[in-house]
């Protein structure tokens, strides 16, 4: 028999389809005895351990049941028949607004699933709608693809339940990107060596931008649910390997991989970096953001704008004060805003965000600062923040903050300058598009 | 039941005009090896019959969804199955496992040597176990070849996979699993 890689030749010899002994099978192999031996005896105890059925009665029990359904479905049901009705017949049968009203529903659902998060109700609506695309794939390297860049696009959603603070809800987008990254890689290893260059540097790519979004994920996985955590700690794992692979066959093809990440890595740049940008620290002799805009710092209910110019899905913005040790209760704001869906061309957008407060100013120059930062991910679209809102004071600047009383009624100013600074900052992350019509 | 492929035709298309006597040929050829897929996963005996009995009575109300095309009546009742575990794991996503114990709760069958039973329970403990440890992939194609006997080219068919890639992960899988069973100090044997 022809010399076979160990994979066909246990294939083989699990489907053993001559009917031969172990013994004899083994013997086929010689060049694989020992591993094949060990092999096929798990394969023998797995086969006793796994041989289970349902008790006796429950059994019997759901036969009846299901038999009971099929007449009940005979006799009190009109039975479809296995070639369609004309339209014309079904539409007899029914108020002619159930029509109009199921369109705008699925075309509703199919909208709100399309910018779904994992923690959404349609979630599953839109990972439905992206495999029924995939099936309209070419051959095994356009399914490849197709499933790379659904994996990329988990990979966003994943980003934006790390900036929404949702990690122990993205189970879903973890599943998911488990199954897209591993369908691909499968195909990737099936592939003739002269078929994957193209797809070695897309998945090498891939594997960088994943370890970056991955890490906080990583780091935060003995808090989550146990079977996310697990979950989350395996996918780093196939990353990690993913990642060596595809940096050994880069290089063993003479190619370099940080030209390569340049070459390829565009739709997925915003992820090969960290999300949680640090403001720049205050440099000595002044203040490092040049202000344009003084208020004051919102009171609880109160709101400031932001001027964003955007078509987005989704905006957060959130702001978190550095506890003092002068401070008397802790001082927690929390802002969140959320645009609705734009029209896909960009114009300019207010966010309003609510600041919420409790508690009491300190009463001297806080270590503190709080930033409002809007992180931007959203799909197929570019966004450009054109504000980004700094509470709080540089430390090299040496204002009195006039002593505030309690709030009381959420009702006093506070007179603490807030400094609007404009950014400089590239424009934000753009997902890669999935081809979902808009 | 080794029907040939016509003769399933033609008992699908009766229980399509749900027939009872259809539907029950179509349960008792295949309810052992969903249950067997599905009792691996869940790990519980009273779960996985119920999961099972959900799975017929979905065919009984998809029957009109169903279509012959390349993919064999079975391929589309594993979906079946395979989606009705995916929907309990989400559903009690946040409700502790069924502790591993319960694995020992499978009644022994008449005749079997109490011993032998407690022996294969243990190592459906184990085995399971392990399992969490593969990739999903790894861990579907076990599932798939074990709990419902398909062949790699069925295996291939349900995981939209090459033959080769089949191969490959059935190797990886089984390479694994002996490797963390070996761990455990388990050692399988003929």
């Amino acid at each position: 028999m022809e010399r076979l890689s160990i994979q066909d030749a246990l294939a083989y010899c699990l489907a053993n389809p001559d009917n031969l002994s172990p013994e004899e099978l083994l013997d086929r192999f010689p060049e694989h005895r020992q591993e094949l031996g060990d092999l096929l005896a798990l394969d023998a105890s797995i086969k006793r351990g796994v041989d289970v059925g349902m008790a006796v009665e429950r059994r019997a029990a759901v036969k009846e049941h299901l038999i009971s359904a099929a007449r009940a479905a005979q006799a009190g049901s009109r039975v479809e028949p296995a070639t369609a009705r004309p339209l014309a017949g079904r539409i007899q049968f029914r108020p002619w607004w159930v029509g109009t009203a199921l369109v705008i529903l699925v075309a509703l659902v199919w909208w709100l699933s399309a910018r779904s998060l994992p923690d959404s109700p349609f979630y599953g609506v839109k990972l439905t709608t992206e495999n029924f695309l995939l099936n309209f794939a070419g051959g095994p390297a356009d399914q490849a693809r197709g499933h790379l860049n659904l994996a990329n696009v988990r990979l966003f959603d994943l980003r934006e339940m790390q900036l929404l603070s949702k990690v122990n809800q993205a189970g879903p987008a973890v599943e998911n990107y488990d199954y897209h990254l591993g369908s691909c890689v499968d195909i990737w290893e099936a592939l003739a060596d002269e078929d994957r260059g193209a797809l070695t540097k897309l998945l090498y790519s891939s594997s960088v931008a994943s370890q970056q979004v991955f890490a906080p994920f990583s780091q935060a996985a003995e808090e989550l649910p146990e079977a996310l955590g697990t979950s989350i700690r395996r996918t780093v794992d196939e990353i990690s390997n993913l990642n060596s692979e595809t940096t050994a066959a880069l290089q063993s093809a003479g190619l370099d991989p940080d030209q390569v990440l340049a070459e390829v890595g565009g739709q997925i740049a915003p992820l090969l970096t960290p999300v949680a940008t640090p403001l720049p620290a205050p440099t000595p002799g002044g203040s490092a953001t040049p202000t344009t805009t003084q208020t004051t710092v919102p009171t609880a209910g109160a709101t400031f704008r932001v001027q964003a110019t955007a078509s987005a899905a989704l905006f957060v913005a959130q702001t978190v004060i550095a506890d003092s040790d002068s401070f008397e209760t802790p001082v927690v704001y929390a802002a969140e805003t959320v645009l609705a869906a734009g029209t896909g061309t960009p114009d300019a957008s207010a966010l309003e965000t609510v600041v919420s407060a409790g508690g009491r100013l300190p009463t001297e120059t806080p270590a503190l600062t709080t930033t409002v930062v809007v992180p931007t991910v959203t799909v197929g679209l570019s966004v450009t923040p054109v504000a980004t809102v700094t509470v709080g004071l540089p430390a090299t600047v040496a204002p009195t903050i006039p002593a505030v009383p309690p709030i009381t009624g959420g009702s006093t100013p506070r007179a603490v300058p807030i400094t609007v600074a404009e950014p400089t900052e590239p424009e934000l992350p753009v997902n890669p598009t999935i081809g979902l019509p808009r | 039941m080794a029907a040939e492929p016509d003769d399933e035709h033609r008992w699908v298309e009766r229980a399509r005009e749900n027939d009872p006597e259809a539907i029950g040929w179509l349960y008792e050829r295949y309810v052992d090896r969903i249950y067997r897929y599905v009792y691996l996963q869940v790990g519980d005996p009273s779960e996985a019959e119920d999961i099972t009995e959900h799975v017929f009575l979905k065919m009984i109300e998809s029957f009109r969804d169903f279509e012959w095309r390349r993919a064999p009546f079975s391929s589309w009742l594993f979906r079946i199955a395979r989606n009705r575990v995916v929907d309990a794991f989400r559903r009690d996503a946040r409700r502790p496992r069924a502790p591993v114990e319960t694995l020992r709760n499978v009644v022994a069958p008449d005749r079997e040597d109490p011993q032998r039973h407690a022996e294969r329970a243990e190592f459906r403990e184990h085995l399971r176990d392990a399992m969490g440890h593969l990739t999903d992939l790894q861990a579907q194609v076990i599932l798939l070849k074990y709990g419902l006997e398909l062949t790699n080219a069925e295996v291939g068919e349900l995981l939209s996979r090459t033959p080769n890639a089949v191969n490959a992960l059935q190797y990886d899988a089984l390479r694994n699993l002996r490797k963390l069973l070996t761990l455990k100090g388990y050692t399988p044997r003929e």
